[in-house]
C-alpha cells in the first residue's frame, strides 16, 4: 500500500498535477524562475517548473530533470525557456536563450533549442553554448545538430558551430576545451591532463633531438618496437615536416590504439590532431588508456637520442613547421594495410634508412659518439629491414 | 570498528538484551507460560539474566570486540540455561528450542574465541531468534501475556528503528566531521603543496638563474647559440647545491631557451623531457620572469619553477636559457609535513597512480580512487571511508590549467571510536531504559487486561461446573466491563434457562416415567415405530405378546419382530411397517414367535413427524382371549342356567299338570306335591346361588356369630354321608382344640356343602372325601384351615387359576358331566373373601384336588380370595 501511494506521489510530481508538462529543477546556488511572463523570483533547491516558465542561473548551478535520464544542466548565466514538448519526446522541451547548457540523456534523448538550432543528445552528453554563435561540443555518445533544415551528426568529442541560422560546417570540428571550464574538467578531465602531459613530452622530445633526426621510419620502429610488426608504416604517412616529438607520440597513440586497421589509425590520429585536436583528445577517441600510452612514450623516450646534458649530439631544432594539414594519402606511397602478419601486395615503400639510432631500446650499444652511432645504426636497420620482409 | 559493525553490534546486543530479560521475566514471574518446572526457574531464569549482562556490557562497549569477560558471562549464561533446560519438561516442544538456541549460541561463542566474527555474530543472532520465538510462542497460551509480547515487540521495533536511526545519524556525524577535518588537512596540504613546495622551487631556480647570469652569462649565451655540454654550467649549479643554498631538493635542469637539455641532474631521461616540455619552461623558455606548476613527472610529483637566463643589456636582454628547479613532493616530503601525527597519512596522487605516501600504509586502490575522484569533480574534492581509515582528497590548484594531482589525507576510524562509542553508549542505555519502561508498560496494560480476563475465565469454569450464580463483577468503562457485565447478564440468562429446563426436565422425567409406567403397565402390547418402521417402544405386554423381549425388538424392523394377520388371512405386517397418519383398527391374529397364534384387537395411529409429515406409528394390540373365554363361560352358563332351571321345571310342570287333571290318587298326588315342593326347593336354591353370586363380595350380610368348627364339620360330614351313603365314603379330621371362630355359619356351612359337593361330582363313586380342620399361622395371625381332600379327576394347572371365576368350571364340559350351574366354587370364593380369608386348591390332574378355606378366627377386612 505504502508502495503504490509513493509510487503514485512520485507519478503525480513527475506528471506536474493539473499543471500540465514539468520538469524538476534543483538548484545549487542561485536560481531565478519567471512564471507565466512574469517576473523572476528565487527559488529554492528543488521546485517543478512548468513549460511557459523562464529559469535564469545566477550563481552555481542547477540541473532540470526531465525523466527517463535526461537532464539539462545549467550553470551561471545560462537562461532557458521551458517550452512544451513534441508528442513522444520529453515533456517539456528547454529552450537555451543564453549562457550553457550540460545536455545528459541516456537511451532516449534530450532535445534543447537555441534559436534556430536544436539539438538532440543521446547516449550521453554534450554542452550547448550561445553567444554570438550556437556550439554544441560531444563529450560522449552522440548529438545532432539540426538548424533551418539542415542537420549534421556530432559525434564525441567534437563540435558543430551554427554562426546564424542554417550555417552548418561541412563536418564537425574536433572539441575545444577549457583546461579551468567545470564542465571540461570534469568531463574530460583526463584527455586534458592526459594532452598537457603528451603535449609537455612532445615539445621535450622535438627540443631534444638532433638537425635531421627524427625523418625515417627506423627512427620510429626503435624507439617503438610496435611499430617493426607494422610492414605498412612509412614515414610519409606522418606527413611532412611534422615534429618530431608530435610524431612519437601520434604514432604511440596509434600502436596503443585498437580500433581499425594500424593505417586507419593512423590516418584517424594524424588527421584529427591536425584538425586541431589535442593529443589528450585523440587517445580518448582512440580508446587509448592514460598509463600505457605514457609508459609507452616514456619508454621510448628512453630509447630515444641522447641529449646534450648525457652527451648527446647538439639539437637543431628544425625549422619552424607550417600549420599542420591533412595528411594526403598517396597510393604510391602507401600500401593498403593488411591483416598483421600477411604479405603486403602492391606498391610498398622500402623501409626507410634512418639517420641515427636512438639509444637503448632493441639497438646496439650506444658508443657516445653521434658518427659511430649513426653508421652503426643505419647497418641495423638496413638488415632489420631486409630481415623483416624475409622473414615475414 | 566500522561505523556499520557498530551500528548492527548496537542492534544485535539491543535486541539480546530485551529477550533475555523478557525471558528472566517470564521465568521468574509467569514460569506456567513456558511450561517450566520449579526446580528449572533459578537456572534458567539466572542464565537468561548472565545472557542479558553480557548483551549490556557488549552493547553499551563497556569492553570492545568479543573481550573474553563478555564471552565468559555469555558461555556461563548458556551453561545454567542448559542446565535448566534439563529440568524443563513439562512442554515437549519447548526445550528443543532452547537447546537448538543454546548449541548456536555456544557455536557463536566457541567462534568468537577463534576469532571468527563473522560465523559468530550469525551463529549468536541465529541463537537469540530462537529463544525470542519461543518466549513469542510461550505468549500464545495467555492473552496478557500474547497482549505484553505484542506491544513490547512494537515497541522494541520501535524503539530499535529509531536507535538504529539516531546511530546512523551520529555516526553520519562523526563521520562526516572526522572527514571534514580529513578533508581540511588534504586541502591544506594541497596549498601547502601549490605554494610552499612551488615556492621553494621558484627560490632555488631563482638563484641558480642569478648565479649563473651574474658569473656566466657569456657560457650561456654560447651554450645557447650551440648546444652541447657545458661543464662550467654543471659547475655553477653543484656549487649552489653543496653549499646548501638551494631550498628545493628536486631534480634541476638547465637548457637553452630552444629546450635542448645542457644540465641534467636528478631525473632521468624522459621526465626531463618532459618538464623541458611543461608549459612553465615553455613560457619561461619566451622570457616570462617566472614560471612555475606542479607536475607529475613520470613517477614523480614535482613543483617546478622555470626562470629564464637572460644576456645583455637590461633593455636589450635576451633569454639564452632556462634554469628548471623542482621541489620533489615525494614521501620525505609528505614526512615533513606530517611531523609528529602518527595517526595522519598523507599521499599525492596524479590520475593514474600514487606517486607519495607518508603514514599508515593504506590500500593504493582506494587512495588512488579518491584522488581521480576529486580530480574529476567540479569541486576538485572527494572523500570516502575505506576500511578502517577515512580518506578524503583535495586536488593541488592549477590556476588556468587541469589539476594534475591530489592530495590525499587519511586518518583511521579510530580517532572517531571514542566519540561514537560514548555517543552509541548512552544511546543504547536510553535506548533500553526506553525499551524496559515500554515492556513493564506492557506488562501493567498486559495484567490489567489479565485480572479481567481471569476473573472472566475462572467464573466461566465455575459455570461450566453448574454454578450458575456466579457472577464476574469486572466494572470498567472499557471493552472488558462490557463483556463483563454481558457476561454476568448472559449467567444469570443461563441461571433462568437452566431453572426452567430442569423444571421442564423434572416434568418431562415425571411424565416419561408416568407414561413408561402405563404403557409397561398396560395390558395391552403397545409397540411404537419411526418412520422408518424401526421399533421404538416394546411394552411388557408386547414382550408376552410376541415372546420376545424389549432389548431383542427395540431398534429392528417392526417386521422382523411382529407378524400380524388379519382375520382373513391379509398380512398387516407391511402395514405397521409404514405407518401412516390417520387411526385404524382391525381384529387381527397375533402371531407368536412359538407360532402361536393370539386373536387381538390392533388398534393404529400415526404420530407426526417434526416437518408435518409421519414420524411414526403406535399400535396397540388387546390380547381378546380372556374377551372370547368369557363370553364361552357366559354361553356355557345360560346354557346350565336354562339346564338348572329347567330341569325342576319338567317335573313341576309335569306333576302340576296330572294334578290339574285329577288323574292322581291322594297319595300320588301327595308323592306329586312333594316332587314339586322339592323341585320348587330345588329351583330356589339355584336362584339362591345365582343371587349369591351376583351379591359376590359385596355382600354386606355376613353375620358375625361365634362357631364351633368341629360341630360345623361334624354337621356337614352326617349330612352328606346320610346323602351319599356308600358312593362316596365321608370322613373328618379336625384337630382338637380349635378355637372359636367369628363367623357366617350359615355361610361357612353352605361353602363347605359347595367343596364336599364339588368332590362328589368330581370323584368317582367308592372314591374317598376327608374333610379336616386345623389350626394354622398366615403372616396375618392365627388362622383355621377348613379342607376337602378328594381322590378325583384333578384340575389342569392352565385351568387351575380360572377355577374360581365365576360361571367356570375346570372344563365347561364338566358341566353338562358333573351337573351343577359352576358356581360352586365362585360362592366359595365370595364367601371365604366376605370373611377375610383365602380359598386355596392344590390339585394334580387324575389324582385328585384338594380346596382350602383358610380363615381368620374373626372376619377381617374384605380380600380378594
Amino acid at each position: 500500500m505504502l508502495c503504490l501511494v509513493l509510487t503514485a506521489a512520485w507519478a503525480v510530481g513527475c506528471s506536474g498535477g493539473d499543471d500540465g508538462p514539468s520538469a524538476r529543477l534543483t538548484v545549487d546556488g542561485r536560481v531565478s524562475v519567471a512564471s507565466g511572463g512574469g517576473s523572476f523570483e528565487e527559488v529554492d533547491e528543488k521546485r517543478t517548473v512548468h513549460a511557459g516558465d523562464r529559469l535564469r542561473v545566477d550563481e552555481g548551478s542547477a540541473v532540470l530533470a526531465l525523466g527517463d535520464e535526461r537532464q539539462v544542466e545549467l550553470r551561471k548565466g545560462s537562461e532557458i525557456a521551458i517550452e512544451e514538448g513534441r508528442p513522444g519526446g520529453s515533456p517539456v522541451a528547454p529552450e537555451l536563450s543564453a549562457g550553457d547548457a550540460l545536455l545528459s540523456a541516456a537511451a532516449d534523448p534530450v532535445e534543447v533549442g537555441a534559436g534556430d538550432v536544436r539539438v538532440s543528445v543521446s547516449g550521453g552528453s554534450a554542452r550547448l553554448s550561445r553567444s554570438s554563435a550556437v556550439v554544441a561540443a560531444t563529450y560522449s555518445g552522440r548529438a545532432a545538430v539540426s538548424s533551418a533544415g539542415s542537420s549534421l551528426e556530432v559525434p564525441a568529442l567534437r563540435q558543430v558551430s551554427v554562426p546564424a541560422a542554417g550555417l552548418l560546417p561541412p563536418r564537425p570540428a574536433p572539441l575545444a576545451y577549457q583546461p579551468a571550464d567545470s564542465w571540461d574538467q570534469r568531463l574530460l578531465g583526463d584527455a586534458i591532463e592526459l594532452g598537457d602531459q603528451l603535449a609537455a613530452r612532445s615539445r621535450g622530445f622535438t627540443a631534444q633531438v638532433g638537425t635531421g633526426q627524427g625523418r625515417t621510419t627506423g627512427f620510429y620502429r626503435l624507439m617503438l618496437p610496435a611499430l617493426e610488426t607494422e610492414p605498412t608504416f612509412d614515414v610519409a604517412q606522418l606527413g611532412p615536416n611534422r615534429d618530431p616529438g608530435e610524431a612519437l607520440v601520434g604514432l604511440a597513440i596509434t600502436v596503443e590504439g585498437k580500433r581499425g586497421t594500424f593505417d586507419e589509425r593512423v590516418r584517424s590520429v594524424f588527421g584529427f590532431h591536425d584538425e586541431g585536436a589535442a593529443w589528450g583528445l585523440v587517445a580518448l577517441d582512440q580508446g587509448v588508456t592514460r598509463a600505457p600510452l605514457l609508459g609507452a612514450i616514456d619508454a621510448a623516450i628512453g630509447r630515444g637520442p641522447r641529449s646534450v646534458a648525457e652527451g648527446g649530439p647538439a639539437p637543431t631544432p628544425p625549422p619552424r613547421s607550417p600549420p599542420p594539414r591533412p595528411p594526403r594519402r598517396s597510393p604510391a606511397t602507401t600500401a593498403p594495410s593488411g591483416p598483421r602478419g600477411t604479405v603486403v601486395t602492391g606498391p610498398t615503400t622500402a623501409p626507410a634508412q634512418p639517420d641515427n639510432t636512438p639509444s637503448g631500446g632493441r639497438g646496439p650499444a650506444n658508443t657516445g659518439v653521434p658518427a659511430v652511432d649513426n653508421t652503426v645504426n643505419s647497418v641495423v636497420d638496413l638488415l632489420r629491414g631486409l630481415l623483416g620482409g624475409l622473414g615475414q | 570498528m566500522p561505523s556499520s559493525s557498530a551500528v548492527l553490534r548496537f542492534a544485535a546486543e539491543f535486541f539480546t538484551f530485551l529477550v533475555a530479560v523478557a525471558g528472566a521475566a517470564v521465568v521468574f514471574i509467569r514460569p506456567r507460560l513456558l511450561g517450566v518446572h520449579i526446580r528449572s526457574r533459578l537456572s534458567l531464569g539466572l542464565g537468561f539474566l548472565a545472557v542479558a549482562a553480557a548483551a549490556f556490557l557488549h552493547g553499551s562497549l563497556l569492553f570492545e570486540g568479543d573481550d573474553l569477560l563478555v564471552i565468559a558471562v555469555r558461555l556461563g549464561g548458556i551453561l545454567l540455561l542448559a542446565v535448566g533446560t534439563l529440568g524443563w519438561r513439562s512442554d515437549p516442544g519447548s526445550p528443543r528450542v532452547v537447546w537448538a538456541s543454546l548449541v548456536l549460541l555456544a557455536v557463536a561463542e566457541v567462534a568468537a574465541l577463534g576469532g571468527l566474527t563473522g560465523p559468530a555474530g550469525v551463529a549468536r543472532a541465529l541463537g537469540v531468534l530462537g529463544l525470542a520465538a519461543l518466549l513469542g510462542s510461550s505468549a500464545r497460551r495467555s492473552i496478557p501475556a500474547r497482549v505484553a509480547v505484542s506491544t513490547a515487540a512494537t515497541l522494541l521495533v520501535v524503539v530499535l528503528a529509531v536507535s538504529v536511526a539516531l546511530s546512523f545519524v551520529i555516526t553520519g556525524n562523526v563521520e562526516r566531521d572526522a572527514l571534514d577535518r580529513v578533508g581540511a588537512r588534504a586541502q591544506s596540504e594541497a596549498f601547502e603543496v601549490q605554494d610552499g613546495a612551488r615556492t621553494a622551487a621558484i627560490r632555488s631556480a631563482k638563484l641558480i638563474a642569478g648565479s649563473i647570469q651574474g658569473s656566466i652569462p657569456d657560457v650561456a649565451q654560447q651554450v645557447s647559440q650551440n648546444p652541447g655540454p657545458s661543464p662550467a654550467l654543471q659547475d655553477a649549479i653543484d656549487k649552489l647545491a653543496s653549499a646548501d643554498l638551494l631550498v628545493s631538493d628536486g631534480p634541476v635542469l638547465y637548457a637553452t631557451e630552444k629546450g635542448a637539455l645542457i644540465v641534467l641532474q636528478g631525473i632521468d631521461r624522459a621526465g626531463a623531457q618532459a618538464l623541458v616540455g611543461s608549459r612553465a619552461v615553455a613560457a619561461a623558455s619566451t622570457g616570462q620572469d617566472v614560471s612555475s606548476a606542479i607536475e607529475a613527472v613520470g613517477t614523480r610529483a614535482l613543483a617546478v619553477a622555470a626562470v629564464p637566463v637572460k644576456v645583455g643589456a637590461p633593455e636589450g636582454q635576451r633569454t639564452v636559457g632556462v634554469v628548471v628547479a623542482t621541489h620533489a613532493i615525494d614521501d620525505g616530503y609528505l614526512a615533513r609535513r606530517a611531523g609528529s601525527d602518527r595517526d595522519v597519512s598523507l599521499a599525492v596522487v596524479d590520475r593514474d597512480r600514487r606517486l607519495a605516501a607518508h603514514g599508515p600504509r593504506l590500500p593504493e586502490e582506494e587512495v588512488l580512487q579518491v584522488g581521480r575522484a576529486a580530480l574529476r569533480s567540479s569541486s576538485g574534492r572527494a572523500s570516502s571511508i575505506a576500511g578502517d581509515a577515512f580518506l578524503a582528497a583535495r586536488v593541488v590548484p592549477a590556476p588556468g590549467s587541469t589539476p594534475a594531482l591530489a592530495v590525499v589525507s587519511s586518518a583511521p576510524t579510530a580517532v572517531v571510536d571514542d566519540a561514537r562509542n560514548s555517543l552509541f553508549r548512552t544511546l543504547f542505555v536510553v535506548a533500553l531504559l526506553t525499551a524496559l519502561g515500554a515492556f513493564l508498560a506492557a506488562l501493567v496494560v498486559g495484567e490489567r487486561i489479565g485480572v479481567g480476563l481471569r476473573r472472566l475465565t475462572e467464573a466461566a469454569a465455575r459455570i461450566q461446573e453448574g454454578d450458575f450464580g456466579t457472577r464476574v463483577g469486572v466494572s470498567s468503562p472499557d471493552e472488558l466491563g462490557i463483556l463483563g457485565s454481558t457476561f454476568d447478564s448472559m449467567a444469570g440468562s443461563i441461571q433462568d434457562l437452566t431453572t426452567e429446563l430442569r423444571q421442564t426436565n423434572e416434568e418431562e422425567v415425571r411424565l416419561r416415567s408416568r407414561l413408561e409406567a402405563v404403557v409397561g403397565g398396560m395390558g395391552e402390547a403397545v409397540v411404537a415405530v419411526d418412520a422408518a418402521g424401526h421399533i421404538t417402544t416394546f411394552n411388557e405386554a408386547a414382550e408376552e405378546l410376541f415372546g420376545t423381549s424389549t432389548a431383542q425388538a427395540e431398534g429392528r424392523p417392526v417386521a422382523a419382530v411382529v407378524r400380524v394377520a388379519a382375520e382373513d388371512g391379509t398380512d398387516l405386517t407391511p402395514r405397521l411397517a409404514n405407518p401412516t397418519p390417520g387411526r385404524w383398527r382391525s381384529a387381527a391374529v397375533a402371531h407368536r414367535a412359538d407360532a402361536v397364534e393370539v386373536p387381538v384387537l390392533l388398534s393404529a395411529g400415526g404420530l407426526p413427524g417434526p416437518s408435518g409429515g409421519v414420524g411414526g406409528g403406535v399400535y396397540v394390540l388387546r390380547d381378546v382371549r380372556p374377551e372370547r373365554e368369557a363370553e364361552r363361560a357366559k354361553a356355557d352358563l345360560l346354557a346350565n342356567i336354562s339346564h338348572e332351571l329347567r330341569t325342576p321345571l319338567v317335573p313341576i310342570k309335569g306333576y302340576a299338570k296330572l294334578l290339574r287333571e285329577r288323574r292322581l290318587t291322594k297319595a300320588k298326588a301327595e308323592d306329586a306335591l312333594a316332587a314339586i315342593y322339592e323341585a320348587a326347593e330345588q329351583l330356589e336354591r339355584v336362584v339362591g346361588r345365582l343371587l349369591e353370586v351376583a351379591a359376590g363380595d359385596r355382600r354386606e350380610d355376613v353375620r358375625r356369630e361365634t362357631v364351633e368348627v368341629a360341630p360345623m364339620v361334624e354337621s356337614v360330614v352326617e349330612r352328606w354321608k346320610e346323602r351319599e351313603g356308600d358312593r362316596h365314603p365321608i370322613t373328618r379330621r379336625v384337630a382338637r382344640n380349635l378355637p372359636t371362630m367369628v363367623a357366617d355359619r350359615r355361610l361357612l356351612e353352605e361353602s363347605l356343602d359347595e367343596l364336599v359337593d364339588n368332590a362328589v361330582k368330581f370323584s368317582p363313586e367308592g372314591s374317598r372325601i376327608l374333610i379336616s380342620a386345623r389350626r394354622a399361622e398366615n403372616g396375618t395371625g392365627p388362622v383355621v384351615e377348613i379342607s376337602v381332600d378328594d381322590v378325583g379327576i384333578g384340575i389342569d394347572e392352565e385351568k387351575l387359576g380360572r377355577i374360581f371365576e365365576d360361571f367356570a368350571q375346570g372344563d365347561s364340559s364338566a358341566t353338562r358331566t358333573f351337573g351343577g350351574l359352576g358356581l360352586g366354587l365362585s360362592v366359595v370364593r365370595h364367601a371365604v373373601a366376605a370373611h377375610g380369608g383365602q380359598l386355596v386348591c392344590e390339585s394334580e390332574p387324575g389324582k385328585g384336588s384338594k380346596f382350602s378355606m383358610i380363615l381368620p378366627l374373626e372376619p377381617r377386612a374384605r380380600r380378594d380370595g
